[in-house]
């Protein structure tokens, strides 16, 4: 499929693809063929900055001895939505509006884009609050 | 549209009869219990497969019924057979496109089926919900990098409410000790026993912040309804029910931005829909039944329909609401959580039953008018029905 296909070559370089529209220059995401703004078909590939805000999440707790995870969605700057497991925070630290990055999973479809915090270490004890 | 009680007799379509197979963690196969659910609704419509020419034809997680239902019953001369999937919207569905059809003069008689088989014996065993859809390419990255599992994604959407309003596991409790209340009043519920908010505070974490719970139950069965016209109907044993009216709302967006997420369902739109078609308003309702796959479902749903404010669910369905002798008769068998998990027919099933009089312990005393929502995939369906008992 060609879209998917597109998506996965340049996730495998690091490069988060997102859907301009040419038209209304509405961002979209990676998986539509047709902007969801104007509806035309003349979208473009367009890397993604990388930096996203947080809009809710979950921890997920599967039969042992699967582990726990943090899953997200949150807004990409651009203005997609992007649903994917956070890594390296603190569940009980997060906020809605938490600035986020993207990173790089190796999956048996290819390399797929998840979560980590924006700017943090794994290490509990450099973590700085940004906020109240 | 123009008031359908306008039509006549002769045209207007009705649900003339419904049954069920048995439920729960029961033996058999998908097209067993669909056959058995069939054979239930005709008899309890007066009917029989010879009057039949129209059938549609749902499946649950597994796949395991298709249009060759009506080569196992026999069927000849169809004059209406589909398969339909709107998953837990779809069995609201099924009536208004049964309705559709009789009132178009497509079929005279339509039977509408849903069937599922999750629960297997040793090597059968399959994955919940193999058989809903293929594998595609988008599916697969969205599942590689999180995006799987609906406990999963209803969580993300129920804690979106509860950072926005100050909604609270605890309230959520109360949806869940209700609806186990009426489910120990139901002979079919798999889970009659009382809870109370403590057992639901103390029940494991599915996914933060759902516990067990909030979950809804899995369930083997099938169940089935007939639409004829009224006066066909009209001489069948029980009393038919009207459809009053029909909404569907489809927010679209899944997984893409949808600024709405956990926050306002497609509820809102297609129960005013739904209301409208039926010149009716909420204080006309006499019983709710809600897609309740989650407490959560339940406590969107009450507030888009406007039950309550928008935000303010919590507070409400904690305010002594809920509950048999309560003020609002919601998911009076039990619905998901407690009763038995056949999608849309959970809440449809109960709904004609209680409207028809034939809910024995549990039924209502006030029963003519019933609201009814299905709802499918994560917040990505809905659609909404209005029934009344003929003749009230």
């Amino acid at each position: 499929m060609p879209g998917s296909d597109d998506f996965l070559e340049a996730a495998s370089r690091g490069v988060f693809l997102l859907r301009r529209c040419r038209e209304c220059e509405t961002v979209n995401s990676p998986d539509v063929s047709v902007c969801a703004q104007c509806h035309s078909l003349a979208l473009d590939w367009s890397p993604a900055s990388g930096s996203a805000r947080l809009i809710s999440w979950t921890v997920t707790h599967p039969k042992p001895p699967t582990p726990s995870r943090v899953l997200a969605v949150a807004e990409l700057e651009e203005g997609p939505w992007w649903w994917a497991d956070l890594e390296e925070a603190d569940p009980a630290a997060l906020a809605e509006g938490d600035t986020l990055a993207i990173a790089w999973r190796d999956s048996p479809v290819g390399r797929v884009p998840i979560f980590r915090p924006n700017g943090r270490v794994a290490a509990l004890e450099n973590v700085i609050p940004n906020h109240d | 549209m123009t008031d359908r009680m306008t039509q006549p007799a002769h045209k207007r379509a009705v649900i003339a009869g419904a049954g069920m197979s048995e439920v729960g963690k029961v033996t058999g196969t998908a097209e067993e219990f669909a056959v058995a659910a069939i054979n239930s609704a005709l008899q309890d419509a007066g009917l029989g497969l010879g009057d039949v020419d129209g059938l549609l034809v749902s499946a649950g997680a597994m796949g395991g019924v298709s249009l060759d239902l009506a080569v196992t019953l026999g069927l000849r001369d169809l004059r209406l057979l589909s398969q339909l999937q709107a998953f837990g919207a779809t069995a609201t569905q099924m009536v208004q496109q049964a309705v559709l059809a009789v009132e178009s003069g497509t079929a005279t008689t339509v039977v509408c089926v849903w069937a599922d088989d999750p629960i297997r014996e040793a090597g059968r065993e399959a994955l919940y919900g193999s058989g809903i859809r293929p594998r595609s390419p988008w599916r697969a990255i969205h599942s590689a990098a999180g995006a799987v599992g609906a406990n999963d994604l209803y969580a993300v959407a129920t804690r979106r409410h509860m950072n926005r309003f100050g909604t609270t596991s605890e309230q959520l409790g109360h949806i869940a000790v209700a609806q186990r209340e009426w489910a120990g009043l139901n002979p079919v519920a798999q889970k009659g026993d009382p809870i109370t908010l403590a057992d639901h505070a103390e029940s494991r974490w599915i996914s933060e912040p759902l516990r067990l719970l909030d979950c809804c139950l899995i369930s083997n069965g099938a169940a089935a309804f007939v639409v004829t016209t009224a006066d066909r109907a009209s001489a069948g044993p029980h009393p038919a029910v009207e459809v009053r009216g029909w909404g569907q709302s489809h927010p679209g967006a899944y997984l893409q931005r949808n600024d709405d997420f956990g926050l306002v369902s497609g509820a809102a739109r297609s129960g005013p829909a739904a209301l409208d078609m039926a010149r009716l308003a909420l204080t006309d309702i006499d019983l709710v039944q809600l897609y309740d796959c989650y407490t959560f479902t339940v406590l969107l749903t009450l507030e888009d329909y406007g039950f309550c404010d928008k935000g303010e669910g919590g507070e409400f369905v904690a305010s002594g609401v809920l509950g048999p002798g309560r003020s609002l008769a919601l998911n009076t068998g039990g619905g998901q959580l407690s009763g038995y998990y056949l999608w849309g027919m959970t809440p449809l099933m109960e709904a004609l039953t209680q409207v028809r009089g034939t809910a024995g312990q549990r039924q209502l005393a006030q029963h003519d008018t019933a609201l009814v929502s299905g709802n499918g995939g994560i917040f990505s369906h809905h659609a909404t029905l209005v029934l009344e008992r003929a003749g009230s």
